[in-house]
């Protein structure tokens, strides 16, 4: 694996951006920041190796509010501007963080597919049960019976279970977080940043304006942490009972957090990609060929 | 000396390799060589697909006629049936006809042949041999591909295909003699297609990622440089679709990595967010877009020139961008190679538009002029700056700004798809109507610049009748100018921005000007008379799947 270089004494604000977060009091997505900003500084990284992707949504406004660099792209599009940006400088430390239909919905396809390569990049989901930009549409995870704008007589759409799609498409780090416990959810991502390959960390994180039913409250009076009722992430087995619990088995049950699974012995995608280009990345092939180069890429049309 | 040959059989039943094998070895002769080859979208059956083969001493730049060519290799009967008339020499199954009709018939037992060779699937090396014999040209070259084709584990398959060659050689000689009496023509030329000459094009700019999802007939490009590229550093992703590829290729061009994909119209269209994403967030990426007959899944093996007006706009929205369309299989290395530098000094996208015509077809290019590979990076920030004072979409006289990359000290920033100010921060939770018309302008003020870099139209020939064509339609014409004095030809290449006085000075001169495009609609005559009031006195169209030839041009104009 290429080193990531760490840098001693971090704090977190040292990835404050100068400008100040722009989203409603309450929300979710503070608890998110902060949680982001303390596990940065806990594994010592440098500002200018972190690289943020987000999509469009509420959550992805926060890349601006970092001091780091950043693509706060388009709707859906995470996950392969954030495996190119790895592939192409493994150094790098790469997290896209967006929203529940930024990623679940417009965005599934990608989700699926970063998952079975194993690319090395941190997905943090915020996961509102909701459309919170667009002023409170059903989103993908919003659960079944709940009204929204779009759904004022109740959905009739089964949510999707994010974890257990993860699982299934091969993801070797799988956790889910709660913005109403930071140093929880700190502690989440900390074990993300330092897996090797693809880690999601889904995070219920309420959306106070246009979301009623799944609210702080709610989430407080259901999650149990994993690491306390005996789980072992190690159990691919376990890990998916323990993924089919909430929102599959009972929507309105207990919500398991924490890590489901993780496993560190498989090579992530940009390791794959470094080993046939012979033990470089793109950036660190020359951008001129040699002679002999030369006369090898000609050789391919006598 | 000019020679056309046209191999015919079922899709499956060797046509193709036979194709490639004898272009290859009249190239490695040292002729000027242009190959091209009709197909359907299937992979076994089509009864009489063909490769159409041509071969001269002196450059030539496309497959030459459709009515008339000197040699037809039917191998079956629907390909005898199909093209017999207008061959002067026809190679068929003797199995196929009792006894010949005309005169200039070469029946050959090519099933009976390729059995006593070791296998029935050898027919077309039969008939190849036979070919060669009717040329002149020697075993030997005809051995060595063999042998370098099947490698040292396929030594007995190489052997017996040899063998195989040899008895129809013989064959075809004892029975009609060496026509041609093909000698060597010079220095052994390269033989490469368009779709890999944009590959070698790419790889010679720098360009070290690219990603892209399978269509045809953009696919070729993705084979070459997944084979090649690693030795040059070069990843290859197959994306899940071609929205995927898109944005890979603005985040590895963000991480500072030269990017590309490929496509055809219909993933086009999927990447055309993607395509505004790189304008607005001023990110360089390249994008060859090959097309085929549209709408929709349309032909999907068969060529078309209907995506330029799509070309010239396709995402919502304003923005600067550029389009470049290689006019011929050797200019597809250039015109890579420019996209390239085009894209990251004025960091934006460009669009490479060939067609299946360019892609698929095979050439022999020139001497290569290694000083048009000059990679220039433009504002690209090498060395650390200060955070606080670094504005990553400063406004600048050009519309240009220093642009970091992850890594750089200092030069953190977001590249933000919202309008953002000067920082990249987002500005559209406020109503900032100065702030957007000041990054609106910025971006727009590039296209000038760019459009200096712009070449002007190339004209050919000096007659009353000027034919105007784009991309791979100046192959025909290149062609016909060589024996029709009468006309001359202005083929354009950089098409947007527009360098207006170039072209504007081309069209001008009192000529009669002919628009000869593959399409129904006439676009580029659309987009001249839209942009420099050019009137055409006569539109020469075609948009049945198939690219115009020299003979059909010569009457039609
Ligand atoms: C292609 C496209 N379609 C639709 C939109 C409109 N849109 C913007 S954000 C959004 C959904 C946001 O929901 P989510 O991803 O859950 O983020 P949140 O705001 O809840 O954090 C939509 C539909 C868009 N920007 N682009
Ligand atoms: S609308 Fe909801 S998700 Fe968006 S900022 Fe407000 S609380 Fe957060
Ligand atoms: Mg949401």
């Amino acid at each position: 694996m290429a080193s990531v270089k760490v840098q001693v004494d971090r704090k977190p604000m040292d990835f404050a951006a100068a400008r100040a977060p722009i989203w409603c009091p309450g929300c979710g997505d503070y608890g998110i920041l902060e949680a982001l900003r303390r596990a940065l500084a806990e594994v010592g990284a440098r500002n200018e190796d972190v690289v943020l992707v987000s999509g469009i949504g509420c959550s992805s406004q926060l890349p601006h509010f970092m001091k780091t660099y950043g693509v706060h792209g388009i709707h859906g599009r995470i996950l392969p501007v954030a495996t190119a940006i790895k592939i192409s400088n493994p150094r790098l430390t790469v997290i896209g963080v967006g929203g529940d239909g930024d990623g679940y919905g417009i965005g599934l396809n990608h989700f699926l597919h970063a998952a079975r390569r194993n690319v090395g990049v941190v997905y943090i989901v915020s996961n509102n049960q909701v459309y919170g930009l667009t002023t409170g549409q059903m989103s993908p995870t919003t659960l079944k019976g709940v009204k929204t704008k779009t759904t004022p007589y109740g959905s009739i759409d089964s949510p999707v279970n994010p974890l257990a799609l993860a699982l299934s498409a091969g993801a070797t780090f799988v956790a889910r977080g709660f913005s109403g416990d930071v140093a929880h959810l700190a502690q989440i991502v900390s074990e993300a940043l330092r897996h090797r390959g693809f880690a999601l960390v889904d995070v219920l994180s309420p959306c106070v304006t246009f979301n009623r039913i799944n609210t702080y409250d709610w989430f407080r009076a259901r999650v149990y942490k994993l690491e306390s009722a005996g789980h072992d992430p190690a159990d691919f087995e376990q890990a998916y009972r323990r993924a089919l619990e909430w929102p599959t088995l009972d929507p309105y049950g207990k919500i398991p957090i924490g890590v489901f699974y993780r496993r560190e012995d498989l090579p992530a995608y940009e390791e794959e990609v470094a080993r046939l280009l012979g033990g470089r990345s793109p950036s660190e092939a020359p951008l001129e060929l040699t002679r002999e180069q030369l006369a090898e890429l000609m050789s391919h049309f006598g | 000396m000019d020679v056309t040959i046209r191999i015919s059989g079922a899709q499956g039943e060797g046509v193709e390799s036979a194709g490639r094998l004898v272009a290859l070895s009249l190239a490695r002769l040292g002729y000027h060589v242009f190959a091209f080859r009709q197909y359907a979208s299937i992979i076994k059956g089509n009864p009489a697909m063909f490769y159409q083969i041509r071969a001269s001493d002196r450059k030539i730049y496309s497959h030459g006629n459709w009515n008339s060519y000197d040699v037809l290799v039917a191998l079956n009967k629907n390909a005898l049936a199909a093209y017999e008339g207008r061959a002067k020499y026809v190679i068929y199954d003797a199995a196929d006809r009792q006894s010949p009709q005309r005169a200039g018939e070469v029946p050959v037992p090519l099933t009976e042949y390729a059995l006593k060779a070791g296998n029935k699937i050898m027919r077309n090396t039969v008939a190849v041999g036979a070919l060669m014999g009717l040329l002149g040209v020697d075993l030997s070259i005809l051995a060595e591909l063999l042998r370098r084709e099947f490698g040292e584990k396929g030594e007995r398959i190489a052997e017996q295909n040899i063998q195989a060659a040899e008895m129809g050689m013989r064959h075809a000689a004892k029975a009609a003699g060496s026509v041609w009496g093909l000698s060597r023509a010079g220095e052994r030329r390269l033989l490469m297609s368009g779709a890999e000459a944009l590959a070698v094009g790419s790889i010679l700019a720098g360009m070290r990622f690219y990603a892209a999802y399978p269509m045809t007939p953009a696919s070729p490009i993705m084979h070459f440089l997944a084979e090649a590229g690693p030795k040059f550093g070069v990843a290859v992703v197959q994306a899940e679709d071609e929205i995927a590829a898109m944005n890979m290729v603005v985040g590895a061009s963000f991480a500072g990595v030269r990017a590309a994909t490929g496509t055809s119209g219909g993933g086009f269209d999927l990447m055309h967010e993607g395509f505004g994403l790189a304008a607005m967030i001023e990110t360089p990426a390249v994008v060859f877009l090959s097309q085929r007959g549209g709408p929709s899944t349309g032909l999907p093996t068969e060529t078309e020139q209907a995506d330029l007006l799509m070309s010239l706009a396709p995402s919502h929205g304003e923005y600067p961008h550029a389009v470049i369309a290689p006019y011929s299989i050797e200019d597809g290395l250039y015109a890579a190679a420019k996209a390239f530098n085009v894209a990251e000094k004025y960091q934006m996208p460009v669009v490479v538009l060939t067609d299946l015509y360019f892609n698929e077809s095979l050439a022999t290019v020139d001497d290569i002029d290694w000083g048009r590979f000059k990679i220039e990076r433009g504002q690209l920030v090498t060395s650390p700056v200060v955070w606080e004072e670094y504005k990553r979409y400063k406004l600048t006289d050009d519309g240009v700004s220093p642009r970091t990359v992850p890594g750089i000290p200092g030069g953190m920033h977001v590249a933000t798809s919202d309008e953002h100010d000067e920082r990249g921060d987002v500005i559209t939770d406020r109503h900032l109507p100065e702030v957007r018309r000041a990054m609106h302008d910025k971006r727009m003020r590039k296209l000038a610049k760019v459009a200096e870099e712009m070449e002007g139209p190339a004209s050919f020939g000096s007659g009353e009748i000027a034919l105007v064509a784009w991309g791979s339609t100046a192959m025909p014409v290149l062609d016909l100018l060589s024996h029709r004095r009468d006309l001359g030809a202005v083929v354009f290449r950089d098409l947007y921005p527009l360098n207006r006085e170039a072209a504007a000075k081309a069209l001008d001169g009192g000529r009669a000007l002919i628009d000869v495009e593959l399409n129904r609609e006439g676009q580029l005559a659309l987009y001249l008379k839209r942009e420099l009031g050019v009137e055409f006195k006569r539109r020469v169209l075609k948009w049945w799947g198939e690219p115009f030839s020299v003979d059909e041009l010569s009457e039609l104009v």
